[in-house]
């Protein structure tokens, strides 16, 4: 084959370079036909036979000629290459149509790209480790409802089960504070089990990685740590292993660096920091109890066992795990938690991409977008194609004569597919420009703290190649038929009177703009309301003006005696300095804050009741809590410095609360207790609080329960979060709270943050798809828009004879605008009578985003209808406008 | 492209020319062709057109080799040699056609 190989290569060499011309043949062949002349001549032959036998047995010098050509070059290959010259020529000569064209595409590709890739990082990118595709994810299944979350004892038991796992891990992001107590480092990191690197079977970069001898009671204080940490801290020093680094104050010993590229399984994170969940056996009381069962917190990857399939895992799991379930409760589990969890059951799911609590939350939105996209680009195409047939129409006399003079039809399709694939290339190349830009863009929207690359890879890239291929068929098909359906001679002579075919095909390419862009015009207008809902609710408390700094009373206080009480006057002083802070109106501490994502939760039993039967929402609140979140007490009193450990246990409530506990009763002075707990027995009510959306904006007020900051046991509590109202520049108070702080708890970690921040960052996932899905629900409209002018002012231009007979019979210019108008109307109308049913079929599968509005929303339907005969009306008026005033004897004398 | 007619007289060509380079060593295209009419007594009559492309067929396989020289009645010709790659080509060529002419003949031979 070595010879066919080398064949090829000089064939494509030459069609390339275009050696196609043979100077020498010329030369070889004369020589040849003169030596056969002068053999004829011995022979005896007269000069003119001589020359004819000659020429004969030669049998053709231009045959021989293009064989030759052919043979030295690769015609399919020279032909494209002329098509592709051609193309190029002719792309080049029509600027603004090549421009209109290219940007279209490339905004249509390039959000598809963007998205694309955003998707591909959060949800389909494995994990840089051999053979991901093994890899397993466990999850459990609640009382129905299925979690990927698991406590330390059952990562523990579930990775001794060899039969089922070669081997399992678990894993948790967590930052670690790195260097002396007094100046610490927050750096990335996670828990790990002992069996998470052996499942990942990563190669170390040096050392060696966790095992789980390192992962038992009493193992030494050990960490692996990431290559980029390595190249950081370390200028990759080979003496990095065994270097001691001081993690949460103890002396931890770095046995080894993951390899590049990898930083741990949570995607988005990047785990700088790897240590063993036994480390947290040697830490504070609070965090030691994150080792124990009801501790939910990590999330699982292994690789099922040898020969094993993972249904055949799933199945071993399903029957092991009852037997195994006990290891998921504690002693202080409540009752129904408990049953629920003994019945739980296990799954497998793929496990090669990692984990990501993004994940849930952006695949259902990511899809959308995607398919938004997608339709943008269905709507650049149209656009396309309606531009290419319009052009098509002003090249039907190069068609006619290229047809007449013998091009195969085949090959002017060929050319103009030719020409379509340039274009979608063009707009892929800049659309992948684009779409470098979009996805960061996207990804800070997103997230502001995750941490992934966006950037382009292979499988990007084939998605935009694969993007471009299709597109380019997609539009340039019609176009191309079109124009060479008719023969030559027919389409020479009919060449002037085409339009009518041609219109009817833009017309319907028109409403099917008309359409999509009423699709996404109705998912733009929902996804906005949706947004505008959310931000306008009354969440029960108010944002604006309010800071908030967190402060972690453990890492402050140094273990020794009496630290609890140094922990509780710490949080006092600090309330009451930042309370002294000039501009501040009111201040308050809690232990969680509302829009969070975090909050206690506890069933509850009022005196001479049955426990409640789900969890009612707890937070530890200090005196001016209330005053500062602005949140109106109804009755009773709020919480002051005397609500504290010596006080009697005291509560507040919310009026949700009283609906459903207490309906026709006084609460103030009735007793509350938290169902199963050893804390919160016996809590007189002494205030009610108004209602407020704990959790998020989206679910409703639940009840709640306030319970004194201060008559909390610090062991329980030692991190918190203060809430400062404010008057004046947020800025200047921030700076000034700062100053405050560092004086009363010198080295806490400081991060002073508006409260509204941390509201509008829970509506991130709303705000992107209203602003993405409005961007594209405008492009829309504007693609939409210019495909309604270029056919109408076609229209107009075909029918100008017409028109000037009215007019010249005394049609009113009124009468003529409204004609022409009309005639752009009939695409539009089309156009929304296809979206409508359509409409009502996908905006269903969106239904769960949105929030304060049904999915088939006749308001949102009828503003898009509205905005689209608007803009419609808009972009028919120039052309007919042009129609009414057009000139009765130059239209006449014009054909 | 071709007709498939001219596919099988394309590898006895190739065959044709390789033979007659490896007997009469490096000879010019005419030379070429008289040496195959010589030799099958006029009976193989084929266009001499049509050895130029496969010449340069060869040659791009890279089993002759061409360079320009001076003709025997001093004029500039193009002469060809057989490379080394050729010499075993052609060993492979006239082994395969011997046994596809033996098979052929004894097929004959068998039905008449």
């Amino acid at each position: 084959m070595s010879h066919r190989l080398r064949s090829l290569a000089l064939r494509i060499f030459a069609s390339v370079f275009r050696h196609r011309s043979q100077p020498g043949l010329d030369d070889e062949l004369r020589f040849h036909i003169d030596m056969a002349v002068e053999s004829y001549l011995r022979q005896g032959l007269a000069s003119a036979e001589a020359h004819r036998h000659a020429l004969a047995d030669f049998g053709g010098l231009q045959q021989t000629r293009e064989h030759y050509r052919d043979q030295k070059g690769l015609p399919m290959l020279e032909t494209t290459l002329q098509d592709l010259r051609y193309g190029l020529r002719v792309l080049a000569a029509n600027r603004s149509f090549t421009a209109m064209a290219v940007l279209s595409l490339a905004l249509g590709i390039g959000a598809n790209t963007a998205i694309f890739s955003l998707l591909y990082a959060l949800l389909l990118r494995p994990l840089p480790v051999p053979n991901p595709g093994e890899l397993v994810q466990v999850n459990i299944i609640i009382a129905g409802k299925p979690s990927d979350s698991f406590s330390y004892p059952v990562i523990q038991a579930l990775s001794e089960r060899k039969d089922v796992f070669a081997a399992l891990g678990g894993f948790a992001g967590n930052s670690f504070a790195v260097g002396p107590p007094s100046a610490p480092v927050r750096t990335p990191g996670a828990w790990v089990s002992g069996g998470f690197f052996p499942a990942l079977q990563l190669t170390p970069a040096a050392g060696r990685l966790l095992m789980p001898e390192d992962d038992r009671p009493g193992a030494g204080f050990v960490a692996v740590i990431s290559d980029a940490y390595w190249e950081r801290r370390f200028e990759r020093s080979p003496s990095a292993v065994g270097a001691t680094l001081l993690i949460e104050g103890l002396p931890v010993t770095i046995i080894g660096v993951t390899p590049a590229g990898f930083t741990g399984a949570n995607v988005g994170e990047i785990a700088d920091l790897t240590l063993p969940y036994q480390f947290l056996s040697h830490l504070s009381p609070d965090r030691q109890g994150l080792l124990q069962a009801g501790n939910q917190y990590s999330r699982i990857l292994a690789r099922p066992a040898r020969g094993l399939s993972i249904e055949q895992a799933r199945a071993r799991l399903k029957v092991i795990w009852p037997a195994m379930a006990q290891v998921s409760v504690n002693p202080r589990t409540p009752q129904k938690r408990r049953e629920a969890m003994l019945s739980s059951t296990l799954d497998l799911s793929a496990g090669g991409t990692g984990w990501t609590p993004l994940r849930s939350q952006y695949s259902k939105p990511l899809t959308v977008l995607m398919a938004i996209s997608a339709l943008v680009l269905l709507l650049a195409c149209t656009n396309v194609a309606n531009l290419l047939l319009a052009r098509s129409a002003a090249r039907r006399r190069e068609f006619a004569i290229r047809l007449a003079i013998g091009a195969g039809r085949a090959r002017v399709m060929r050319q103009l597919l030719m020409e379509s694939l340039l274009l979608s290339f063009l707009g892929a190349t800049l659309g992948l420009f684009l779409a470098h830009y979009g996805s960061r863009l996207l990804l800070t929207q997103v997230s502001q703290t995750i941490r992934l690359d966006v950037g382009l890879n292979l499988a990007v890239l084939e998605f935009a190649i694969a993007a471009a291929v299709l597109t380019g068929l997609l539009f340039g098909a019609a176009p191309a038929l079109r124009s060479t359906s008719a023969g030559g001679a027919t389409a020479l002579r009919t060449a002037s009177s085409a339009g009518q075919a041609r219109g009817r095909l833009a017309g319907s390419l028109v409403a099917v703009q008309v359409a999509l862009s009423f699709l996404l015009l109705i998912g733009a207008g929902l996804f906005v309301r949706t947004l505008h809902n959310l931000e306008t609710i009354d969440p029960g408390f108010r944002h604006e003006g309010v800071l908030m700094a967190d402060l972690d009373g453990r890492r402050i206080v140094h273990a020794g005696p009496a630290a609890d009480a140094r922990v509780a006057a710490l949080f006092r002083d600090a309330l009451e300095a930042v309370t002294a802070v000039h501009g501040v109106t009111a201040a308050g501490l809690s232990n969680f804050t509302p829009i969070s994502g975090g909050y206690w939760s506890q069933a509850v039993q009022v005196k001479g009741q049955p426990p409640s039967e789900d969890d009612i929402v707890f937070f530890a609140v200090s005196p001016g809590f209330f005053s500062a979140l602005s949140m109106p007490l109804r009755s009773g009193r709020d919480f002051t410095l005397r609500d504290d450990a010596t006080g009697p246990p005291a509560a507040i409530v919310n009026q949700e609360f009283v609906r459903r506990f207490l309906p026709g009763v006084n609460p103030l002075g009735q007793a509350i207790s938290a169902a199963d707990s050893r804390y919160w027995k016996n809590m007189e009510i002494v205030g009610v609080a108004g209602d407020s959306h704990p959790y998020t904006l989206r679910e409703a007020p639940r009840p709640c329960v306030y319970v004194p900051f201060f008559q909390q046991s610090p062991d329980r509590i030692g991190f918190g979060t203060l809430e400062v109202k404010a008057a004046g520049s947020l800025n200047a108070v921030a700076a000034d709270i700062s100053r405050t702080l560092s004086r009363v708890a010198p080295g806490a970690e400081l991060r002073i943050r508006p409260f509204t921040a941390q509201v509008e960052s829970s509506m991130r996932r709303e705000r992107l798809m209203a602003r993405l899905a409005s961007f594209f629900g405008i492009l829309a409209l504007v693609l939409a828009a210019v495909g309604l002018y270029g056919l109408l002012a076609y229209a107009v231009a075909q029918r100008t004879a017409e028109v000037g007979i009215r007019i010249a019979l005394g049609a009113e210019p009124g009468a003529v605008v409204r004609m022409m108008l009309a005639r752009g109307m009939y695409p539009v109308a089309a156009g929304i009578l296809i979206g409508l049913p359509a409409a009502w079929w996908t905006t269903r599968f969106i239904s769960t985003l949105l929030y304060g509005l049904k999915a088939f929303d006749p308001l949102t339907i009828a503003a898009a209808i509205a905005t689209l005969t608007a803009v419609a009306l808009a972009a028919g008026f120039i052309p007919a406008r042009r129609a009414a005033k057009v000139d009765p004897m130059t239209s006449l004398r014009q054909d | 492209m071709r007709p498939s007619r001219a596919e099988v007289l394309q590898g006895t060509l190739d065959m044709l020319v390789l033979k007659t380079l490896d007997t009469m060593g490096p000879m010019h295209g005419f030379g070429i062709a008289q040496r195959i009419r010589q030799i099958s007594d006029d009976l193989l009559c084929l266009n001499q057109g049509t050895l130029y492309p496969a010449l340069l067929r060869l040659e791009q396989y890279g089993w002759i080799s061409s360079q320009w020289g001076a003709s025997e009645n001093n004029r500039k010709a193009k002469f060809y040699s057989l490379t080394r790659a050729g010499r075993k080509q052609l060993g492979r060529e006239e082994a395969g056609w011997e046994q596809i002419s033996a098979v052929i003949n004894r097929v004959l031979k068998a039905t008449s």
